[in-house]
């Protein structure tokens, strides 16, 4: 029956009876529960509005309840006791749970239970209900390779794969598995290395590879963690492995002079190259990479009237000493380094000229001529 | 008498850590401790004081001591806990964090101080030299440093001053001077910044924002070298005229033609001159009052006789005197050069000794003057000298058989001409670098000529150890050197063995204590990449100055280690 049929059914009786005050029933509110998607990840946030149209425009309250299920539709597979209550609010707003709380099992759906009553006591019927599908979340994976140097046959590099899960923690998840995809199926070397955990990092855990590639080209180093529900997250680190650039002559004392000039010296003058910079062979030695080795040097001398740079034999050293006095006052001597790491690369310019670039690239050069006048 | 006090004060006071400056409203924390140089034992304080400002609220502290990853205890020296003091029981570096929370809510950053505490005040005195790379924008440091016995140390932030770019043109009057430009910043001259001008004089430098001297080498006749004061601000460097010195190059009665004369007055040198065929020279310098002086004359190579070199205060106000002594020549025309009998033909071979009373040099005072004897010529066809008069004397000859085949051999002239000179076979070696029992792998050996190599201009050796630890290889027989061995890994110290005839069938490598520190550039939070990093003898003269104990480049985290003798265990 509806309320206008009721209505005038009652105004009917009380026109027949003569005076006659009939008070007004009191209408149950409807109500519904508004979500913005029925799909979460477990631990996730949800946050739920009511809505309720009472007739009367009485105040509704609210009560909200939610189950951690594993089925969830009408209830089943629920725990017994909600995880979430609140009685009094239109809005709802929880943090799904990981586990039940009867059975330690994941979490799979949320039965949310909508009630209401208006300030009369009238109480929605039936009660509303969402169920929310509590999905797995896939783990979190970042790669990352140790150093920034330029990456070149048979150098290792060591591989981080950092994993976490927000679901179920680092520790449900196992180890990563590594594969490797070797430009024209060359071979590799891909080893365990030791990492020691960060301790202010509890919810990561970090597994470590030494990787050594041994052809030049593009690799792909691909690595999946995969959860408890096994649920999977895959990335791959892209490495690009070149063939080795020169070492390149970062710093030299005394300063050279420019095309044309000579540097005057009047005591016995050590000169100098104290900084190479190589992805091979440096200068000094590097002590925390025992992958680096040290810069082979060749110092050579153009004595006055020479006419080419003649290399000195033993004087391969990072220093040169050249003892003015050996020389007659005024003379113009020629004092070249050139540099070698272990691809022994050949320094090919023309004699004549000061500086040389094996890649001709200004800005890493491989010979430096100083240009000396005898005081 | 109060200020005076609180300076020593600040003095004493160890300082580290002044972290969030370039801010003037931002929080910052500094970190000081005293004592300054703390020693180790068991009832050793240190007093670690915060000083907070820009908090903005009442701070709440938070502090930490460890010690090579051990937490240290440590106690409250103040009620509000901005103070503390800890035991320092063992040397080492001690790293002292603070946390400051603010009651406003506000951030601070953390403050640091690393404190090192001693064994004993005793080390060796060294110095730490930094060339950054020029994209640091920052100028060389050469600063004092103490290697303590028997324990690393870690420098901390070694900040390096941005300083400021000086330009400017060298000028004598209104006329450019195209120039060598040494500026060296008072009271760290071994932070030395070269430049050369353009043709125009025009320079520019990066240098420290203080005073400076710099050396001036003119690169066109007639202006003199100099050493000035300059201050980075200034965009003019003046010279000044500079003064005629002159003199007169003899052997007794007999002038001395084309000789090569040069004077080095108080570091500086002057024009280079050649004596015209009276003996006569002018030279222009810059005469210092009461400055040391060293003349050195280099007379033709026919002549025979030696390069002199003589060193007093002189008077060069007045003409100079270079008088050679009446030396007995001898020429060495037709002297076989043989090897194990066999004559080598075209060899180049260099005359070389030390006479000690070569001549004197007279100019207000008289100075005996050195004789250095080279003299370098080539045997003809049958392995023979050619016509070459040298003084007599007990000499010597460095025979250059094949490049990296040197020979040296004696050659007396005191009581006349050898019947030949010999150029011994090269005398092979082995030896090993250790460490206690252990190889030292990788070990680099450089035997650095002395004695007549030296004096020929011979290169230094350089050898590298294999994984044994061990060198083969040869050595010109005769020859002298200076041994420096050392250690690419870092793992053992550096070792020199000074002017030694042999080279031994080991050597112990000796024991390492690390000095550790970052690099950056005041007000940059970028650490300094690539940066030289050297450790260099502070009581050496000469080229030892120049010789690194030890050398690194800075990682790219600025970071830099050091591996250096132990004080205590030489």
């Amino acid at each position: 029956m509806t309320r206008l049929a009721i209505t005038s059914a009652l105004l009917a009786a009380s026109a027949a009876a003569g005076c006659f005050y009939v008070e007004e029933i009191n209408q149950r509110p409807g109500i519904s529960i508004n979500a913005m998607g029925n799909q979460v990840y477990r631990g996730d946030r949800v946050e739920l509005t009511a809505s309720a149209d009472d007739p009367e425009d009485h105040v509704v309250r609210f009560t909200w309840r939610a189950y951690a299920c594993t089925e969830g539709a009408g209830g089943a597979d629920c725990d017994r006791e909600p995880f979430y209550t609140q009685a009094v609010l239109d809005h709802a707003e929880f943090d799904v749970p990981l586990l039940r709380e009867d059975v330690a099992v994941p979490v799979r759906n949320v039965r949310v239970v909508l009630d209401a009553q208006d300030d009369l006591g009238a109480t929605a019927k039936p009660s509303q209900e969402l169920v929310i599908v509590a999905l797995d979340r896939p783990p979190s994976l970042e790669l990352a390779r140790k150093g920034t140097f330029i990456l070149t046959p048979d150098r290792p590099v060591i591989l981080y794969a950092t994993v976490g899960d927000l679901d179920d923690g680092p520790a449900a998840l196992g180890m990563p598995t590594w594969e490797v995809f070797a430009p024209a199926q060359v071979q590799h070397d891909l080893t365990d290395e030791m990492f020691t955990q960060n301790p202010n990092d509890p919810a990561h855990r970090t597994f470590a590879k030494k990787f050594t590639p041994k052809a030049i080209g593009d690799w792909e180093i691909r690595v999946t963690a995969t959860d408890p529900l096994d649920q999977q997250t895959t990335k791959s680190l892209m490495l690009s492995v070149v063939a080795p650039p020169p070492p390149c002559i970062a710093q030299v004392a005394p300063i050279v002079p420019p095309a044309g000039a000579a540097l005057p010296i009047t005591d016995t003058t050590l000169f100098r190259v104290p900084v190479v910079l190589d992805d091979l062979d440096v200068w000094p030695p590097q002590t925390d990479d025992s992958s680096l080795g040290v810069t082979r040097f060749q110092w050579s001398q153009k004595a006055p009237g020479a006419a080419t740079h003649v290399p000195v034999s033993g004087a391969t050293a990072s220093s040169f000493q050249l003892d003015p006095a050996t020389f007659t006052p005024g003379d113009i001597v020629e004092v070249r380094v050139e540099i070698y790491d272990r691809q022994l690369t050949p320094v090919g310019c023309p004699d004549g000229e000061a500086t040389c670039s094996t890649i001709s690239m200004p800005s890493c050069i491989q010979r430096q001529t100083w240009r000396v006048e005898v005081r | 008498m109060k200020p005076l006090l609180a300076l020593i004060g600040l003095l004493l006071v160890g300082c580290a850590g002044d972290v969030g400056a370039g801010d003037d409203d931002a929080c910052a924390v500094t970190l000081s401790y005293t004592p300054a140089q703390p020693l180790a034992g068991p009832d050793s304080e240190v007093r670690v004081v915060s000083t907070v400002s820009n908090a903005f609220g009442t701070p709440t502290y938070a502090w930490s001591v460890t010690k090579g990853g051990t937490i240290v205890p440590y106690d409250d020296a103040q009620s509000d806990s901005s103070e503390i003091t800890f035991l320092a029981t063992e040397s080492g570096a001690y790293d002292v964090t603070l946390d400051v929370s603010p009651s406003s809510g506000g951030f601070c950053p953390q403050g640091k101080a690393t404190v090192n505490v001693l064994n004993d005040l005793n080390g060796m005195k060294a110095r730490l030299h930094v060339t950054p790379p020029a994209s640091a924008g920052a100028p060389p440091i050469d600063r004092p440093l103490t290697i303590r016995n028997a324990m690393d140390f870690d420098l901390g932030a070694v900040v390096l001053e941005p300083g400021v770019m000086a330009a400017g043109q060298v000028r004598s009057g209104s006329t450019p001077v195209p120039a060598y430009l040494q500026f060296r910043p008072l009271g760290m001259a071994g932070a030395m910044v070269e430049t050369f001008t353009t043709g125009t004089g025009s320079f520019s430098a990066r240098l420290l924002d203080q005073p400076h001297e710099v050396t001036v080498v003119p690169m066109i006749a007639g202006h003199a070298p100099q050493r000035l004061s300059y201050t980075p601000s200034s965009t003019l460097i003046a010279l000044g005229g500079g003064m005629s010195l002159t003199g007169t190059v003899r052997r007794g009665a007999t002038r001395i033609g084309n000789a090569k004369v040069q004077l080095t007055i108080d570091g500086v040198p002057t024009t280079l001159a050649t004596t015209d065929a009276q003996g006569g020279f002018t030279t222009l310098g810059v005469p210092v009052s009461g400055a040391t002086i060293k003349i050195e004359i280099t007379p033709p190579a026919a002549s025979g006789l030696p390069r002199l070199e003589a060193t007093g205060m002189f008077d060069v106000g007045v003409p100079i005197d270079v008088n050679f002594t009446q030396l007995t020549l001898r020429d060495l025309a037709g002297v076989p050069v043989r090897r194990a009998g066999v004559a080598q033909a075209g060899k180049k071979v260099a005359i070389v000794g030390t006479i000690a009373a070569a001549g004197t040099v007279t100019a207000g005072t008289a100075a005996t003057a050195t004789g250095y004897l080279r003299i370098s010529t080539t045997t003809d066809a049958a392995g023979a000298l050619p016509s070459q008069l040298v003084p007599a004397g007990p000499l010597f000859a460095v025979t250059t058989v094949a490049p990296g085949d040197l020979a040296v051999g004696a050659a007396d002239l005191t009581g006349g001409v050898p019947a030949q000179i010999d150029a011994p076979a090269p005398a092979a070696f082995s030896t090993a670098a250790r460490a206690g029992t252990d190889p030292v792998p990788g070990a680099m050996l450089d035997l650095v000529p002395t004695g007549a190599l030296a004096l020929a201009g011979a290169p230094a050796l350089h050898f590298t150890a294999t994984a044994n630890g061990l060198i083969a290889g040869s050595v010109p027989a005769g020859a002298r050197f200076d041994v420096r061995w050392s250690d690419p890994a870092g793992v053992r110290a550096p070792l020199v063995e000074r002017d030694t005839a042999q080279v031994a069938a080991t050597y112990q490598l000796p024991a390492a204590v690390y000095i550790t520190g970052d690099l950056t550039v005041s007000g940059s939070t970028n650490p300094v990449v690539g940066a030289s990093v050297q450790i260099l003898c502070d009581a050496c003269t000469g080229l030892d100055k120049l010789r690194p104990i030890a050398e690194t480049a800075s990682d790219p985290h600025g970071a830099f280690s050091l591996a250096v003798p132990d004080p205590g265990a030489m």
